[in-house]
């Protein structure tokens, strides 16, 4: 479904991505993790389109799709929800939903718009009871849901996460990755999960790339990955043993 | 009290127009940051482009014709802030408008020349008379009540254009958080150059109305801008609302300003300014905005 290349990002005359290369096959859901300014979003902006890449390839679909702008990757079905949500404050959880929309077209939009809007608010129903409410008014997991509301409104084949669990409480950390594991199943849609939750991702995720500095370190199944010493070390803690039910 | 209703009208109508041209610089700077120097001009493009036609046709076509030029010009200067709007800094961008509209106004001089321009009264009894009715023992223009109608209108479009349609959203999404609005693929882009050519419709359909009775002026544009951003700022830049009620509010403020202290009727223009520094000194964020806000 997805397959970078050899993926070169700079921003200016800094390589933020050197050399990345990853694939995510239909239907599943794949994590990248690493620390603090490993360059995890500045891939997933790169495959977004919000960031050209210098060189390598970044394949979507059968289609190279390096370089192109967002709007057209919207229109193919990937769908990126960014880092700190990048919600429209101002404006109404219904508006920002509908916003989400925004590329599809309008004798598509007529037919299947109210329904889409539906499943969302049943997959949310907390954000029917607010639909009203400035988004700004949210709590974070409220606004985490909206985003990935919105990005569902887009009727995405491909969505791409960026750290969901930022700042939330475990439950609700939880419920998100709830969300995300019956979108998979339901929906067959196809994920790649940024997060520096280890733990949540690599339950949710089949298989994860470790990104340091700009470089894959590691990869493969969760289920070794978490059982690798290094990765527990790093990025599990010493109580993972102890939080694992 | 007569005095008072009449200058009242002559406040309202002149109002009016300051608020339209403060709605077009609050929809530009809500988009890009910028303070748009050229919106003045839009007006005098309309004006002028209609006065220009209404020798050969009429208002009927020479209205929509002028909005069309204002828009054109609009979208001209959209894109030519647009391409160096992700390297320059704001002032320089600004600074940017400022040359533009000196140079839309030379422009327009080289064509037009320096001669007003009469434009008819839309409803008028002739060219030079007005219908007038008399209201609360005022003299109550036909062109003043078009200009209050057609202000009406607009802000009654402009607000659903913001509230209720999809492109209006979006480009409402696009000034409260352009990354957003990328993601779910809004062309911020072309968001940014519909917002000017909004703004130029805007504001020539400002100075169609504007003219009509008195002369177009290649150099009308300048004082009417002036006025127009005043009020954007007074009102908070970037907030509707609070543009439309302080354009109204200046309009009504220098027509009674006679009432108080006689001899200002020959320095009417200063009372936008001297209002404006004071405001600015005091609460720089508009009398009328508690912060910052869009729509
Ligand atoms: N706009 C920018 N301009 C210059 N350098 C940047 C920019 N954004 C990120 N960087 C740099 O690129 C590198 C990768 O950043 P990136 O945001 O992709 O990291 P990350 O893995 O997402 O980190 P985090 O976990 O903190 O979100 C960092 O060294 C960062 O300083
Ligand atoms: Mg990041």
């Amino acid at each position: 479904m997805l397959k970078l290349q050899s993926v070169m990002t700079y921003y200016g005359r800094i390589m933020a991505l050197r050399g990345i290369s990853l694939h995510v096959d239909p239907g599943e859901i794949v994590a990248i993790v690493g620390p603090n300014g490993a360059g995890k979003t500045t891939a997933l902006n790169t495959i977004s389109g919000v960031l050209a890449p210098k060189s390598g390839r970044i394949v979507f679909d059968g289609k190279d799709v390096a370089g192109k702008p967002t709007d057209s990757l919207v229109d193919m079905g990937l769908v990126q929800v960014p880092e700190g949500r990048q919600l429209f404050a101002g404006m109404s959880v219904y508006e920002n939903l509908m916003l989400g929309a925004y590329r599809r077209s309008s004798a598509d939009k007529k037919t299947r718009l109210r329904d889409d809007l539906d499943r969302i608010y049943q997959i949310f129903p907390i954000l029917k009871e607010r639909q009203k409410q400035s988004a700004g008014t949210l709590s974070g997991g409220e606004q985490q849901m909206l985003a990935i509301g919105r990005a569902l409104m887009a009727r995405p084949r491909m969505l791409l996460l960026d750290e969901p669990s930022m700042g939330l409480a475990p439950l609700v950390v939880k419920e998100i990755f709830k969300v995300i594991a019956d979108l998979r199943k339901e929906r067959k849609t196809t994920v790649l999960v940024v997060e520096q939750n280890v733990k949540a991702a690599l339950t949710v995720a089949k298989r994860a790339y470790v990104l340091e500095t700009g470089r894959v370190v590691m990869e493969g199944a969760s289920s070794e990955l978490s059982k690798n010493p290094e990765i527990q070390r790093a990025y599990l803690g010493k109580g993972y043993k102890h939080m694992v039910e | 009290m007569e005095q008072f209703n009449q200058l009242l009208v002559t406040g309202i109508s002149n109002g009016c127009i300051y608020a339209i041209v403060a709605i077009g610089f609050s929809i530009i700077y809500a988009g890009t940051q910028v303070i748009n120097f050229a919106q003045g001009e839009f007006v005098m493009i309309g004006a002028m482009v209609a006065a220009a036609l209404l020798a050969k046709v009429s208002l009927l076509v020479a209205f929509p014709v002028a909005i069309l030029a204002g828009c054109l010009v609009g979208a001209i200067l959209g894109l030519c802030v647009l391409v160096p709007l992700k390297r320059a800094a704001v002032v320089s961008l600004v600074i940017m408008t400022v040359g533009a509209s000196i140079l839309i106004r030379g422009l327009a001089q080289l064509f037009w020349g320096e001669e007003g321009k009469n434009v008819p009264y839309f409803t008028g009894v002739s060219v030079n008379e007005d219908h007038t009715f008399h209201i609360a023992g005022a003299i109550v223009g036909a062109q003043q009540i078009w200009v209050v109608g057609i202000t009406i209108l607009l802000v009654i479009a402009t607000h659903c254009f913001f509230k209720y349609t999809l492109t209006g959203r979006a480009m409402r999404a696009c000034a409260l958080n352009p990354t957003g609005a990328r993601l779910v693929g809004i062309n911020v882009h072309k968001m940014i150059i519909l917002s000017f050519v909004m703004a130029a419709g805007l504001g020539s359909i400002a100075g169609v109305t504007v003219a009509a009775g008195i002369y177009a002026r290649c150099t009308m544009g300048a004082a009417l801008g002036l006025k127009g951003f005043c009020a954007a700022v007074l009102g908070g830049l970037g907030s509707y609302g609070g543009g439309i009620v302080a354009g109204i509010l200046l309009g009504v403020v220098e027509a009674l300003i006679v009432l108080v202290i006689p001899s200002m009727s020959d320095y009417r223009d200063a009372v936008a300014f001297v209002i404006l520094l004071l405001v600015l000194l005091l609460k720089p964020e508009g009398i009328l905005s508690r912060k910052k806000a869009v729509a």
